[in-house]
């Protein structure tokens, strides 16, 4: 297990209430008869993978590492369902190689991430990768859209989520880490 | 022996193929791992219900679950090598959870009952009630609380 997955605390939001953007992506998905969603265990996207696991038009499936993600959208796409796939910036490299899938059969992709390795990071080892999340996956073959506003969060899930199923294109929507708020280590 | 046979001790896999397929159902799709299962599997001839791979290495698994997650009623099978599989060996973690096989030889469970069996199973060993008592507790509120990876600290938010 890397840090990633240890044991985090969120910072809540300015005014001190739980931001509302999980829940408006929670919609999007949900409007867009999304029915399969894969992740990896990550505090920012803690609220959206509860609702997942809650609704029970939708399967929320925990993953062991974030390529397998790429293959189960796939598998999805194959028995005409719609998926979405979240993880953190640090899984996103990964992913590379079986986004080979992906492009050679033109699957339709979507792929939340969350930041890290950006705006108030205290670990250095999230730095690199974190860096090179939206060159990395546009050398991949993704489109990349990146949030850095609550406000603009589901409005821009949902014009990838269009592009995506509509345009069989590969999106990945990159959740700043400003937005989701500083990681506030709790031991 | 073949060369086929030399190199997988003993087995010809076109062999192992096309008996495992020969009674195919209608409602069988099949999902080979890149390589050499691939050529396997076309060697049958081909079928619209292949889906071959010739990268990927690693995902045959998580293809076919993502298949069969999203059609049920069909009957998904993957069939690939060593290499593959071990590339993507998590994915039988994932794929495994709240599904089981039991084989009593008179009686063969699966899916969720034989999950909750081999629950049952592993606390009946523990040693010690008191033990018995705080797993199982500890496993049902986890199952009831949809703290499904318990194992793994994700991090909720805290006051």
């Amino acid at each position: 297990m890397n840090e990633k997955r240890a044991r985090p605390g969120r910072a809540k939001a300015a005014n001190g209430a739980r931001p509302t953007w999980p829940d408006e992506i929670f919609e999007v998905l949900k409007g867009a008869d999304i029915r399969q969603v894969g992740y990896v265990p990550d505090a920012g996207h803690a609220r959206l993978i509860e609702r997942c696991h809650a609704d029970n038009a939708m399967r929320a499936v925990a993953l062991t590492t974030e390529e397998e993600g790429i293959a189960l959208a796939a598998g999805a796409w194959l028995g005409h369902e719609r998926s979405a796939l979240l993880m953190q910036s640090s899984g996103v490299g990964n992913c590379i190689n079986m986004l080979s899938l992906t492009s050679n059969c033109r699957f339709p992709l979507l792929m939340l991430v969350t930041m890290r390795g950006e705006w108030g990071e205290f670990n250095p080892w999230q730095v690199p990768m974190g860096s090179i999340v939206e060159p990395v996956l546009t050398q991949a073959g993704m489109r990349v859209y990146r949030v850095e506003r609550p406000e603009e969060a589901a409005e821009t899930v949902q014009a990838a989520t269009e592009l995506v199923f509509n345009g069989d294109l590969a999106v990945a929507v990159l959740l700043s880490q400003r937005m989701i708020g500083r990681k506030v280590w709790t031991k | 022996m073949t060369r086929a046979q030399k190199s997988t001790g003993g087995l010809d896999r076109r062999a192992v193929i096309k008996t495992l397929l020969a009674d195919r159902p209608d409602d069988m799709f099949v999902v080979p791992g890149l390589g050499s299962t691939t050529y396997d599997l076309a060697s049958l001839g081909d079928d619209d219900r292949n889906f071959y791979l010739w990268g990927a290495m690693g995902g045959a698994a998580m293809i076919g679950l993502g298949l069969a997650l999203a059609r049920p009623k069909l009957r998904v099978v993957v069939i690939t090598g060593d290499g593959e599989m071990l590339m993507g060996i998590g994915s039988l973690a994932t794929i495994g959870r709240r599904a089981a096989v039991a084989d009593f030889g008179w009686l063969r469970l699966s899916g969720p009952v034989a999950w909750w069996l081999w629950g049952a199973v592993h606390i009946a060993f523990l040693a010690g009630m008191r033990n018995r008592i705080a797993v199982a507790l500890d496993w049902f509120w986890a199952y009831l609380t949809f703290r499904r990876s318990t194992r793994l600290i994700t991090g909720e938010e805290r006051n």
